[in-house]
């Protein structure tokens, strides 16, 4: 199939090389929620971040005020620091599925991309549900080896959470 | 005249079953009578958190009597035709703005079949149209029009005496104060300054005497019945116990300076702290005595805990209740309304709306929303209310029929305090709540 020459082409990084370095990021970063390696977390992303868990309603609002709003590592470390030390909360378990991966936008640097989930919980006593579903906005960039989030907006279908949110989605 | 806080005997009279053709609540079917505890408020019977009679009543004596039931802010309806959806109990109301910049709330419920009148949760409109059968209200609720009123070339239609005027939406009494917007459906519901008393009214004034702005909306599902809720914000008791965050970070303990206030009736309460007033040497905190102080933590990046003395009296945590389902806060400069609404005996959805001041620097509105991480759902200090009342919830079903909980602490006092080692807030609540369900 013939493709057609773009800017991005030229770049040292194309798109589908930007969607599979994100993909793998989306991936690591799910299993290590899902596998509660909290700890493992806050490396994903770079030192002076962004992560806001927002309902898309209030996104498009223009409201600044979410769920979790974490403005660097380790305002993320300390939301894990509290999840483990001080929340109290029935425990319980996040399966994240990841749908397909967007690129907005990409560079040698990094990268823009759209990519839909839903997280199923499943509570202690076996019960199950369908606990949250939207699209992560991401500002992914590039560093040697690594990609790191710099900005990750968890924009959640819904303007209602169940009971509580504990670990991040 | 005898009176029962803020409200008259002939008020409570019109509320109480006796009075209105209800069915006592002795006679339900099937339901056997429910008899306060001899104990009065200190006990509170756990049947009044489970049983559909009782809710089906706290509907007609409680929503639909003698209570002013928060609506909204004037600053989520700014313009004419602007309006937003709420409820009154399980009943679901609309609030809006006319073209002269009146107030109004109604029933959203069609006058002709009872269909919703309006779908979409806020918006701008210049009538509510119901979709079913094309019946047009104006702003005020008034029936501007119906779909074939005089038939189809002459045949069908409404009767001709058929009077608009008499089929317009069901009105709420609405009173603004300060920007916020209270409605009731009771004509014995005293005026709002008068229900609050002069103490809830001046705090209450406190916050919201500049113009407002949204800067958050969402709500929390929970699993338990709607009155656990409010039990729960106005405990002051558990505050630096169940929230861990809150007293391993010394955010709030028992000896900072405060006050649990309430107002004459006990219907409404306040509980504020202020941090930096306290030396806990020789107290119950010294030397992580207490099993739920972790004072040993620090945070890798304390931004969350920056904020800036808003207010002269330098007051950092604040609750107050309007009875009976709104809470206003101010937790350092986060601040906001709670507003929770029954969804059936065992659950609840707890609306909450944050806000800043419309001439807010962006460095404040960046702070405030930093602080946010302390509220809502997966807030720092108060993800676990909505666990630890689902774990109520739980935990009473099967009891006896005369299980109760204890709410003892204080004594039986439902009165003002410095000190927050008390349940004087939570007994008022119950005392409201017995004066207008008539137990």
């Amino acid at each position: 199939m013939a493709t057609r020459k773009t800017a991005a082409a030229t770049k040292a990084i194309d798109k589908t090389e930007a969607r599979l370095r994100v993909e793998e990021l989306l991936h690591e970063y799910a299993a290590c929620i899902d596998d509660g390696r909290y700890e493992e977390w806050p490396a994903m992303f770079t030192e002076e971040c962004r992560y806001l868990i927002i309902p898309k309603e209030s996104h498009e609002r223009g409201y600044v005020s979410g769920f979790y709003l974490c403005e660097s590592r380790g305002m993320l470390a300390d939301r894990i620091l509290c999840l483990r030390e001080t929340a109290i909360y029935e425990s319980q378990q996040y399966r994240h599925l990841i749908g397909g991966t967007r690129v907005l936008e990409c560079n040698a640097a990094g990268c823009r991309a759209e990519t839909p989930f839903t997280v199923i919980r499943t509570t202690q006593d076996g019960a199950m549900s369908l606990f949250a579903a939207g699209k992560y906005v991401d500002e992914v960039v590039f560093e040697s080896e690594r990609a790191l989030f710099r900005e990750k907006l968890v924009l959640t279908d819904s303007t209602r959470i169940d009971i509580l949110i504990a670990a991040p989605l | 005249m005898i009176t029962y806080g803020l409200v008259t005997a002939s008020a409570r009279m019109r509320a109480c079953p006796a009075f209105t053709g209800l069915t006592p609540i002795s006679m339900l079917n099937g339901s056997p009578a429910l008899t306060w505890p001899a104990q009065g408020v200190t006990r509170v019977p756990y049947r009044l958190y489970d049983d559909p009679q009782i809710h089906e009543r706290e509907q007609s004596l409680l929503f639909r009597g003698p209570t002013w039931n928060y609506l909204g802010l004037d600053c989520e309806i700014p313009q004419p035709g602007d309006y937003k959806l709420n409820f009154v109990g399980a009943t679901p109301v609309i609030l809006c703005r006319d073209e002269n910049g009146e107030v109004h709330a109604m029933v959203n419920r069609c006058a002709h079949r009872g269909s919703l009148v309006c779908i979409d949760k806020r918006g701008n409109r210049e009538q509510f149209s119901c979709v079913y059968h094309n019946w047009s209200y104006n702003l005020r609720g008034d029936l501007t029009s119906v779909a074939f009123k005089r038939g189809v070339r002459g045949k069908g239609g409404m009767p001709a005496d058929f009077d608009n005027a008499k089929h317009g939406l069901e009105r709420l009494r609405v009173t603004s104060f300060n920007g916020i917007h209270f409605g009731t459906f009771s004509e014995a519901t005293p005026p709002l300054e008068q229900y609050l008393g002069p103490v809830m009214s001046a705090y209450l004034k406190r916050a919201y005497s500049r113009p407002m702005k949204v800067i958050g909306a969402h709500s929390q599902y929970l699993k338990n019945n709607w009155k656990l809720v409010m039990e729960n914000v106005r405990d002051p008791y558990h505050a630096s116990i169940l929230h861990l965050f809150f007293g391993s970070f010394g955010l709030s303990r028992q000896t900072m300076k405060g006050e649990a206030l309430l107002d004459d009736s006990g219907w409404h309460h306040i509980v504020y702290t202020k941090r930096g007033t306290d030396d806990i040497r020789g107290s119950e905190y010294e030397g992580n005595k207490l099993p739920n102080m972790k004072s040993h933590l620090k945070l890798n990046d304390p931004k969350i805990l920056e904020e800036w003395p808003e207010f002269p009296d330098g007051i950092t945590n604040m609750v107050q209740t309007v009875f009976p389902t709104v809470t206003f806060q101010q937790i350092s400069n986060c601040l906001g309304v709670r507003h929770i609404v029954p969804r059936g005996p065992h659950e609840s959805e707890w609306f909450w709306t944050l806000l800043g001041y419309e001439d807010d620097e962006p460095w404040q509105t960046r702070i405030r929303a930093r602080q946010a991480n302390l509220i809502g759902p997966a807030g720092f200090i108060s993800l676990e209310d909505g666990a630890v009342t689902n774990f109520v919830q739980r935990g009473i079903q099967g009891g006896r029929p005369d299980a109760m909980a204890v709410v003892e602490l204080g004594g039986s006092s439902i009165a003002s305090s410095e000190d927050r080692v008390t349940e004087s807030t939570i007994r008022g609540f119950w005392k409201g709540y017995r004066e207008v369900m008539g137990f």
